[in-house]
């Protein structure tokens, strides 16, 4: 009996700590946010005395209804289109090659893990650098192999500045894909290659009959996890197309979800507002990356 | 295993050297803060040092992007926690910060303190918001125009433009002539439609703060069609700037022969180590009807600082003639001191000197101090940035405007 | 795609496919690094065509260190103060939250594995309920949170914001660690009289190892590459981490690229040397993390 408890009691001493930064830092706040989404709170419009109005459901309701909202869904969107085919493309080409036997492949590892481990703001920078329209390294080098005959101003359209933000964040992520697909070709017993080989097999049969379906599964957690991620996406806008810190204006060609809800909620103080966007972006994410878990899990039976 | 947690050990202790830091600046008498965009930071050491000795004020200088600097103050002003002592009001801060009432009144301070000699300084008007004294100006800055006079004539020009028609045939004459690909330097924002609109003649605001720039065939319209022409159709301006906050460093890095700038640009225009311009870059009048708008900016105090009694010593100091001297020969910034101002003149130390008292008397001030201004013309920048990517047409952004600001109109006033 | 050993031909095109994976990876770097060490006249040639600085320098370096890049032309605040306030509360936060993570996560994760308590099902529920909810849903409560506590602009605040939301997942992840050590040694430990503490930290730890230190360098990584939290949360120089230094500097006046791309660099160096030497805990750890 007394063992018991002296039990108990070390196992709530050892989660205390944790359970109160919880409680403070992360339960509270999330409830009062989402009270908050269910008023029209503004202290710009209501003053430093003034006090919110209760309105419901009404900033759900009017966030959906605004194009301004779902014009950042589709911007974003766009980016996730871009994003996940690409990077899957990638990082099933990287876990191909790192899955062969060669000299090297320890460091040739290690090196193309690299993108992943850096600071995405640096990524944005670094892109943003790399793109300039004066002295950038893609004009450089494009210039020198005789692709272009003159420099370029590669985020002149929006459609462009999209796209080069698509790219710097395939450019950091594919590693993870990688990482994951490589784990999932490993883990395909090798025998089945054996037998394929001795039924006189091609590589390409061999590729999409056993390697690409046992690789589903690990397919599709990159898939809902790069969804989640990309939809959020908020750094690499922010110093490569946005305007960043220095921007009086945020740019509104890359205004992603969460690029405008910075700005409704920090810029705007449309704190009651900006509340209901921030829960609907969770939910449409994590809605969103659940759907393609199942659709994919079923599919693939 | 020990070592692990020894090495655990010394890194909390190295962590819990954080809780010192802050203890120490809450703690301390008298030691203020000034949250100050870049351009606010006193520029001679030397001068803030003799005043903290003579003072006892000790003075962290925090220096933020003008829109993170908004966000701060208004984040934590809403919680009315004082975001720093001494705040600098810029740009956007009337809207931002003075309007929604995060500022303390100056006007006891005022009172008693004759030796600020308030009567020297100008624009104070423009500070003066409810009736009540919400910062001392600290530079005066009309928004101006200027342009590299070399490089025109060797277009064939030489004199500036005097109607904005005339202004888009030379450009388009530099262009040909291969001067420069993207002679005019503007950027695909709010200010550049401002200005095109205030100089041609249009109000752009009548008295009761009711739009009139989006009348039938108004000059602002106009003004809104010629400033997309310059990017998507003439190509007048570099694709660069459809993007970017400013146009001064592309300017600087030497495209354009026609410059959106401002009161105390020609400092750094014509600084040779900085600027491919220099030393060739004049100040002009703005075309056709002249008028244009002041970015002024002040400096006051937070109505939830803590420490006002010192914010008010320092603000005292930083607009004194030796710290605003300090500022003209360091970033260039006219000082708001007219005896100040004179004496430069007089010394010959403001370049242009009389195209910027003849530029002065075309003054139209915007209702910068309407609490949503600030939101407003975020939305102002996306309807031309729309409309030079072909989205809307120029007449199509100007009744978005309109249409924005009597919506904020409506929610700020309900 | 697989290559068969032997095949020459084959060999040389896999090969060909290495190097451009490598290049893929490494060129922005490389770009970057290249451009911290060119001097200006070089960098800005166009057309570019010194892809191998001839004058290699570290002028830049010594320049962002010392006078700094002085934004539009004036007397500002010298980068130099930001980048070294900003290295100096980078390590401190990112240390400090990656040691209180670890020990927190190995006690609590302890407790999940071995313990018996009442209410364990629902509070393990509770706080992995927490795992996919990010920070910035609450910003503006926890705004609140944070200056009633006097939070704002100080590194405890940001240690104790990392701490906490860093916690469901490291929980969740020494847990499962301390689930798969053995069972036996620790209870013969136990009935040799030691504490539970004891145990844990000279018995199951030790086997844990591996797990504790991808947490550790996982948290490090996170928190060192944080940008929107600090953005907020942080003022001035007595709190403001690289990240959000090198956002001050970036966009406004952006005229000089050789300074900037130094500063760049200083900021990616730690999660460069993390990933070239401890790689194989910190994929562990940021993997299981994203995959849960």
């Amino acid at each position: 009996m007394f063992r018991v408890r002296s039990e108990e009691r070390t196992a709530y001493l050892a989660i205390l700590p944790v359970g109160l930064l919880l409680l403070l830092f992360v339960y509270y706040p999330a409830v009062s946010t989402f009270l908050l989404s269910l008023t029209d709170a503004n202290p710009r419009v209501q003053g430093l005395e003034g006090h919110p109005n209760v309105v419901g459901l009404l900033n759900y309701l009017q966030t959906l209804q605004s194009p301004e909202f779902w014009g950042s869904v589709w911007r974003t969107l766009q980016i996730v289109l871009m994003v996940l085919p690409l990077e899957l493309a990638i990082g099933l080409g990287a876990a191909l090659i790192l899955n062969e036997e060669f000299r090297g492949r320890g460091l040739v590892r290690t090196l193309v893990i690299l993108p992943w481990m850096l600071p995405p703001l640096v990524n944005g920078f670094m892109w943003s650098w790399i793109l300039n329209g004066d002295y950038g390294a893609l004009n450089g080098l494009l210039y020198q192999l005789g692709v272009i005959s003159q420099y370029q101003h590669w985020l002149a359209s929006p459609p462009a500045q999209l796209f080069w933000v698509a790219v710097a964040q395939v450019w950091t992520r594919f590693p993870f894909a990688m990482v994951l697909l490589l784990a999932g070709l490993q883990s395909i017993p090798h025998d089945i290659y054996e037998a394929a080989r001795v039924d006189g097999a091609r590589p390409r049969q061999v590729f999409w009959s056993i390697t690409f379906p046992m690789l589903l599964p690990a397919f599709t957690v990159a898939l809902a996890v790069e969804f989640i991620v990309t939809f959020q996406i908020f750094d690499v806008v922010w110093s490569l197309t946005a305007g960043g810190a220095a921007g009086q204006v945020i740019n509104p060609f890359t205004k992603t979800v969460m690029i405008l809800n910075y700005e409704v909620v920090f810029r705007n103080l449309d704190i009651g507002l900006g509340s209901a966007v921030a829960y609907l972006i969770l939910l449409l994410s994590m809605g969103v990356g659940y759907v393609f878990v199942r659709t994919l899990y079923e599919r693939s039976g | 295993m020990k070592a692990l947690w020894r090495t655990a050990a010394v890194v909390i202790v190295v962590g819990l050297l954080a809780f010192p830091g802050g203890l120490a600046r809450a703690g301390a008498k008298q030691s203020i803060t000034f949250l100050t965009a870049p351009w606010g930071v006193p520029p001679d050491k030397d001068l803030l040092q003799k005043f903290e000795q003579q003072s006892g004020i000790s003075v962290q200088v925090i220096s933020a992007p003008s829109a993170e600097m908004y966000t701060k103050v208004q984040v934590a002003s809403a919680s009315k926690r004082a975001p720093a002592d001494v705040i600098y009001l810029t740009e956007e801060a009337p809207s931002f910060i003075v309007a929604p009432g995060y500022m303390e009144p100056l006007d006891p301070f005022i009172a008693k303190s004759a030796d600020l000699n308030v009567g020297d300084i100008e624009r104070m008007n423009f500070w003066t918001i409810g009736g009540k004294v919400q910062g001392v100006t600290a530079y005066v800055q009309l928004v101006m125009m200027d342009y590299n006079a070399k490089r025109l004539k060797a277009g064939g020009f030489d004199k500036p433009a005097a109607t904005w028609d005339e202004l888009r045939q030379q450009a388009l004459a530099l262009k040909s002539k291969d001067v420069d690909k993207y002679p005019i330097a503007f950027g695909a924002i709010d200010w550049s439609w401002f200005l095109m609109s205030l100089s041609s003649g249009d109000e752009m605001f009548d008295k009761d703060l009711n739009p009139v720039f989006n009348k039938p065939a108004s000059a602002a319209r106009k003004a809104m069609a010629m400033l997309i022409g310059f990017f998507a159709t003439d190509k007048l301006i570099t694709p660069d700037l459809l993007t970017k906050v400013t146009p001064h460093d592309v300017f600087m890095g030497g495209t354009g022969v026609y410059h959106q700038a401002w009161q105390g640009s020609l400092a750094v225009m014509n600084n040779a180590k900085i600027s491919k311009q220099a030393p060739d870059v004049r100040y002009m009048l703005f075309p056709d009807k002249h008028f244009t708008w002041a970015l002024d900016a002040a400096i006051g105090l937070s109505r939830f600082s803590s420490h006002k009694d010192a914010g008010w010593e320092f603000i005292k100091w930083y607009v004194s003639p030796e710290n605003q001297r300090a500022i003209f020969k360091g970033v260039g910034l006219v000082p708001s001191r007219k005896s100040v101002q004179q004496a430069l003149g007089k010394e010959g130390a403001i370049a242009d000197f009389d195209v910027m008292v003849q530029q002065s008397k075309y003054v139209r001030q915007l209702p910068r101090t309407a609490k949503w201004w600030g939101p407003w013309t975020q939305s102002v920048t996306e309807a031309v940035r729309k409309a030079t990517q072909g989205q809307m047409s120029s007449d199509a952004a100007v009744d978005a405007a309109a249409k924005r600001w009597d919506e904020l109109k409506k929610q700020y006033q309900k | 795609m697989r290559t068969r050993p032997g095949r020459r031909g084959n060999r040389v095109v896999f090969y060909i496919l290495v190097g451009l994976l490598v290049l893929w990876a490494l060129a922005p770097i490389y770009w970057v690094i290249i451009s911290s060490l060119s001097t200006r006249i070089e960098l800005y040639t166009v057309p570019y065509k010194h892809w191998i600085p001839r004058q290699p320098t570290l002028q830049n370096y010594i320049d962002v260190f010392t006078t700094g890049p002085k934004y539009r032309a004036g007397g500002y605040l010298p980068s130099a103060t930001l980048l070294y306030s900003g290295v100096r509360n980078s390590l401190i936060v990112a240390l400090a939250s990656a040691a209180l993570l670890s020990a927190l996560a190995s006690c609590a994760g302890y407790a999940f594995a071995r313990l018996n308590f009442r209410g364990r099902a629902l509070l393990f529920f509770a706080m992995l309920l927490l795992v996919p909810l990010p920070i910035w849903v609450s910003l503006i409560a926890l705004f609140r949170v944070m200056s009633d506590l006097g939070l704002v602009d100080s590194r405890l605040g940001l240690i104790l914001l990392f701490v906490a939301y860093g916690s469901p997942l490291y929980v969740w992840l020494m847990q499962t660690y301390i689930r798969g050590t053995p069972r036996d040694i620790e209870e013969a430990a136990l009935i040799d009289g030691a504490s539970r503490f004891r145990a844990l930290t000279t018995v199951v730890l030790p086997v844990a190892l591996p797990g504790l230190v991808s947490v550790f360098l996982v948290a490090f990584l996170t928190v060192w590459n944080s940008f929107l939290v600090p953005l907020i949360f942080t003022n001035s120089e007595t709190s403001q981490p690289l990240t959000v230094v090198l956002s001050l500097f970036i966009g406004q006046y952006e005229v000089a690229w050789e300074q900037m791309s130094a500063a760049a660099v200083v900021t990616m160096l730690p999660p460069i040397l993390m990933a070239l030497f401890f790689q194989r805990y910190v994929v562990r750890g940021l993997s299981m993390g994203a995959v849960q």
